[in-house]
């Protein structure tokens, strides 16, 4: 099976899991252990009687069968009509189109903190196997697999905004505020790459390949740049798809820890507040980008090692 | 695809990392050392309430931020109530919820992965789309709207990640049990006639011990990280009952002028994820070699 037949197929199963999340998403609602029509009410400070639920439980469109109001929400949400938040009345799209950047900034800074400071750090530990550099990142990583990530990020804040009163606090605006939250998030998955590129690479260089390359008399820097990393780079691919999840949830922490006023936060006040609609565009939102990002990591995935084409005959 | 990995996307089975100088007694020191001190700490949870100098809910605002003393082992917080006795009463809540949510997740995996594998047909079918629905959530994004539909509280995060994380399990179980099943002690099994149960219980759940023990190990450090940072959030356990993550969430409006408020139950959290977090690896070491290298 070549490449495109293989994207070809990959995107097919597509619609049948994003139609599952959107089921499951809105099944999600049922979950709730109270009447969402009465929390409305309560949230708009109207006595709740019966007859006040039932006029609401109409204006939802709730007294409908399951399956017309799930039909009704899924057309609105491909329209990307995300409805109205319980809380602030307005309507969630434009509230979450102004969170998003704030949030995509936050996980791009430590995606990049990530890669930038991993692979090195990888690279040097796995060519010098046994120094001092490889101890340092060996309990780098040990340390970033057992930190607490909300912890950190107050040592941080501790030492770096308070002690030192080089960096702000708390807020947005320059790239300086965005130093130690992309920091806090990077920390932790940091620790997973350098480990797995090094020990990538350490195993690509026992590959028969390498010999031969050495046996051509080719330059060492060339074997490692050419040969090995190409194939110790997969793993971490791989990787990234995971860690999407990490972040997207790991953003929630990070942005209540250094008040960033973005999608994380505007979840924990959702979640607070019971604004039900709100958890819920989250959930689809977030399905959705793991999903695409997921399908991306593979195709590029297919399209980095040739190998796994040799192994299905193609 | 990763169908034998954990949550994390490391492989259970990976090449084990044995450095020639680490001597086997070195290991086997380090392994037993890590059981009794998580044995340890478990017992100190239990018995928390016997174990405590002080009522650990105690609030006496007159003895508000002391120093460390013979009464007060690690002085009191900004409600003067004694530090040492909170970190103690909370070992129940962060350790052993943690506990709690794998011992669930373990068996709820562990029926529903043997059970799809060994029925196979129309119920593994539906089974792998259930999974396939689910995965797509990335597992904390899945927790924090369950919890957010359920409404917070300690019970419905043990539900919220239960629910979230029991599917991995599931799928590691589930393709583990279908390579068992073409080996030949469980074909000679069957060929005797040995019942669907005699032969999950008497063969296949004893050869997922191995593998599942590496990776709920492996796990326990990270469910105790999710633990602490919901209840810091606020979506876990409640006020007053002390709880690590709330110990510090707590202590972050005093971060300038008391910043060991935050410094003792986040140590306490590090050194527990990791002990299990060596822990875990030392078992997979142990696997991998076939039993020589504990």
């Amino acid at each position: 099976m070549n490449t495109l037949g293989f994207i070809v197929r990959r995107l097919a199963g597509l619609p049948l899991v994003l139609l599952g999340v959107s089921v499951l998403t809105f099944l999600l609602l049922r979950l709730v252990p109270v009447e969402p029509a009465e929390v409305l009410l309560h949230l708009s400070n109207t006595p709740p009687t019966e007859a006040a639920i039932a006029a609401m439980r109409t204006e939802l469109g709730m007294d409908r069968p399951l399956w017309t109001q799930y039909a009704i929400w899924l057309s609105e949400m491909c329209r990307f009509h995300f409805g109205t938040s319980f809380v602030s009345k307005l309507p969630i799209a434009k509230e979450i189109a102004d969170k998003f950047p704030v949030t995509l900034q936050l996980a791009a800074g430590s995606l990049i903190l990530t890669l930038g400071l991993s692979l090195p750090l990888g690279m040097l530990s796995a060519l010098y196997q046994g120094k001092l550099i490889d101890h340092i990142s060996g309990g780098l990583a040990f340390v970033g697999a057992s930190i607490p990530r909300f912890w950190l990020g107050f040592i941080l804040l501790y030492f770096f905004s308070m002690k030192l009163d080089w960096l702000p606090v708390q807020g947005t605006g320059s790239v300086l505020h965005l130093i130690l939250p992309s920091f806090t998030l990077a920390f932790t998955q940091m620790a997973v790459y350098t480990r797995l590129l090094r020990s990538g690479i350490l195993d690509q260089m026992r590959e028969p390949f390498v010999l031969y390359a050495r046996a051509r008399g080719l330059r060492e820097s060339f074997i490692m740049i050419r040969h090995v990393m190409k194939l110790a780079l997969l793993p971490v691919i791989t990787a990234l798809a995971v860690s999407m999840g990490h972040l997207l949830a790991g953003t929630v922490i990070v942005e209540q820890i250094f008040g960033l006023p973005g999608l994380g936060r505007y979840l924990m006040e959702s979640i607070l507040n019971r604004d039900y609609p709100v958890i819920q565009c989250y959930a689809l939102l977030m399905a959705v980008i793991f999903v695409l990002s997921s399908l991306v990591v593979d195709i590029v995935q297919r399209l980095f090692d040739p190998r796994t084409l040799m192994k299905e005959g193609g | 695809m990763r169908a034998e990995s954990g949550r994390n996307g490391t492989n259970v089975y990976r090449r084990a990392d044995l450095r020639g100088r680490t001597g086997v007694y070195r290991r086997k020191a380090l392994w037993i050392a890590s059981v009794l001190f998580l044995g340890g700490i478990l017992l100190t949870g239990l018995l928390a309430p016997w174990l405590v100098p002080h009522n650990p809910n105690q609030v006496d605002v007159l003895q508000k931020f002391q120093s460390p003393s013979w009464s007060y082992p690690l002085g009191t917080d900004h409600l003067g109530r004694c530090i040492f006795s909170r970190l103690l009463d909370a070992v129940r809540y962060s350790f052993g919820g943690a506990l709690l949510v794998l011992a669930l997740t373990l068996s709820i995996g562990i029926a529903a992965g043997s059970l799809t594998a060994l029925k196979g047909g129309w119920l593994d079918a539906v089974f792998m789309r259930i999974c396939d629905i689910l995965l797509a959530f990335p597992t904390l994004v899945l927790a924090f709207v369950l919890l957010g539909m359920l409404g917070p509280g300690f019970g419905n995060l043990l539900l919220a990640l239960v629910l979230s994380m029991w599917v991995y399990y599931a799928r590691t179980v589930r393709s583990l049990v279908l390579s068992m099943r073409e080996k030949p002690f469980i074909q000679a099994a069957i060929v005797c006639g040995t019942r669907s149960w005699g032969l999950l219980f008497k063969h296949i759940v004893p050869n997922l011990m191995q593998p599942l023990l590496v990776m709920s190990t492996l796990e326990l450090g990270g469910i105790i990280l999710e633990i602490t940072g919901f209840s810091f959030l606020g979506l876990g356990v409640q006020a007053p009952q002390a709880e690590w993550g709330m110990m510090i969430s707590d202590g972050k409006s005093y971060i300038r002028l008391h910043p060991e408020l935050m410094l003792y139950p986040g140590l306490a959290i590090m050194v527990i994820v990791m002990v299990s977090n060596r822990l875990g690896e030392s078992f997979r070491a142990y696997f991998e070699s076939g039993g020589r290298n504990l």
